[in-house]
C-alpha cells in the first residue's frame, strides 16, 4: 500500500522512533514535526522518488503536500494512477 | 589469511588513475572483483564500507580493484575535469588491466549506486562480463533522475539563502556550457549529461551469468524498490539468474557519520565470492 511505503520512507528518513510515536493518516508533518525541516524535505523526496520509480518536479512541490502523512501519500498515490 | 593493500597508479590513456588493490597474501588469488565506483560525496561515504569489504574478500581468496575514477579521489585532476565517457573508458582500461594481471580467474563486479549506469554502459567492451557475477548496490537505474536530485541539492541551497534558482536554470545554464557548483562539487556540462541521458534496464545490462542486487533500508520488512523489482523481473524473463534482496541497516553511501553496517558487508561478501547463494529475504 502506497501510505505503508510512505509511513516507512518517512519512519527511516526522519529517524522516528516508533516506540515513542506512531505515524498516521492525520500525522501532521511540515511545521509540526521537528525533524521535518528543509533538508529533510529533500532527502523524503529523494527516498519517495527512488523507492517508487518516479520524478517530482520543483513545480509540484509546495507546502500543503507536506501537511500531513495524508496529503503526501496522496500525493504519491496521484503520481502512480 | 592476511591481506595485502597496495595503493598504485595506472594509465587509462592519458589520464593517471589512482588503484587501490587488495589481495591475499599466502595464496594466489582465485577470484577478482572489480568496484565501479558511486558519484560525488557517496564515494567517500562509501570508502570505509568498501575497504572492509575488500579486506574481507581478500580473505576469501578474492583479488579486489577498487579505482578511483578521473576528477575524483586520489586520481589526477579535480573533479571539474571528469567526464561521463572518459568515466566509461577508465573502468574499462582497469578491467583490462585487472584482467591482464589475473588471467584465467572468475570475476565479479561491485556496481555502487550510480556506477550501475556505467557498467551497463560498458558491459560490451569487457571481455569478462557474460561469464560474471555482478552485485549493484542500491542502484541508480535512471541518470535524469538523479542527476535531478543532485541539482536539488542546490535548489534548496540557493532557497535557504533566500535566492530563487530552479532546476530548469540550472539545467539551462548547463546546456549554454556552463559548470555548475554544487554541494561543492564542479559539475562540467559533459558530465552533467552523460548522466542525465545513462538510463538502465534489462536490456542495456545484457546477460551476465548472475545478477544480484542489494538494496539497503533500514527496518524489518522493507521491500525492494518498484524499479528493482522490474529490473529483476526483466532479468529472469531475459533468462539471467537475477535476484535482489533488501538488507536491513543504515543507508550508508548517505548517512552523516560514516557507516560500514555489518549486515551490508555480510550480504556483499556472500553475493560477490561466488559462493552459496544469497537468501532472498
Amino acid at each position: 500500500m502506497t501510505s505503508d511505503d510512505v509511513c516507512r520512507i518517512l519512519i527511516e528518513v526522519l529517524g522516528i522512533d516508533t516506540a515513542k510515536m506512531q505515524l498516521r493518516e492525520d500525522t501532521r508533518l511540515l511545521g509540526s514535526l521537528p525533524e521535518f525541516d528543509s533538508m529533510a524535505v529533500v532527502s523524503v523526496l529523494t527516498a519517495i522518488e527512488d523507492h517508487f520509480g518516479i520524478g517530482i518536479d520543483d513545480d509540484e512541490i509546495d507546502g500543503a503536500i507536506f501537511e500531513t502523512v495524508g496529503t503526501l501519500s496522496a500525493f504519491v498515490a496521484a503520481k502512480l494512477a | 589469511m592476511g591481506v595485502s593493500m597496495i595503493p598504485g597508479y595506472l594509465d587509462a590513456g592519458p589520464r593517471r588513475l589512482f588503484l587501490l588493490r587488495v589481495c591475499p597474501q599466502a595464496a594466489p588469488a582465485t577470484r577478482r572483483v572489480l568496484v565501479v565506483p558511486p558519484f560525488g560525496e557517496e564515494m567517500n561515504k562509501c570508502r570505509r564500507l568498501l575497504a572492509l569489504l575488500a579486506r574481507a574478500l581478500a580473505r576469501e581468496g578474492c583479488e579486489v580493484w577498487l579505482p578511483d575514477l578521473s576528477g575524483t579521489g586520489d586520481s589526477d585532476g579535480g573533479f571539474e575535469t571528469a567526464r561521463w565517457s572518459e568515466w566509461q573508458d577508465d573502468l574499462v582500461a582497469v578491467d583490462a588491466e585487472a584482467s591482464a594481471a589475473c588471467p584465467q580467474l572468475p570475476v565479479s563486479y561491485l556496481a555502487v549506486r550510480s556506477g550501475a549506469l556505467l557498467l551497463a554502459q560498458i558491459h560490451t567492451r569487457l571481455a569478462a562480463f557474460p561469464a560474471a557475477t555482478v552485485v549493484l548496490w542500491q542502484p541508480v537505474l535512471e541518470g535524469a533522475r538523479y542527476l535531478a536530485q543532485f541539482l536539488r541539492l542546490r535548489v534548496m541551497a540557493s532557497r535557504l539563502a533566500g535566492q530563487d534558482e530552479s532546476q530548469q536554470q540550472l539545467m539551462q545554464l548547463l546546456s549554454d556550457g556552463h559548470s555548475v557548483e554544487v554541494a561543492g562539487y564542479g559539475l562540467h556540462p559533459a558530465l552533467a549529461f552523460g548522466l542525465h541521458e545513462a538510463k538502465v534496464g534489462a536490456a542495456e545490462f545484457g546477460a551476465p551469468a548472475r545478477l544480484t542486487v542489494l538494496e539497503f533500508k533500514n527496518g524489518e520488512g522493507a521491500q525492494a524498490s518498484v524499479p528493482v523489482q522490474n529490473l529483476v523481473r526483466d532479468c529472469l524473463a531475459r533468462g539471467t539468474a537475477a535476484r535482489a534482496a533488501v538488507v536491513n541497516c543504515d543507508q550508508f553511501w548517505a548517512t552523516q557519520e560514516i557507516a560500514a553496517p555489518e549486515a551490508a558487508l555480510a550480504a556483499s561478501l556472500a553475493a560477490l565470492s561466488g559462493h552459496a547463494d544469497l537468501d532472498a529475504s
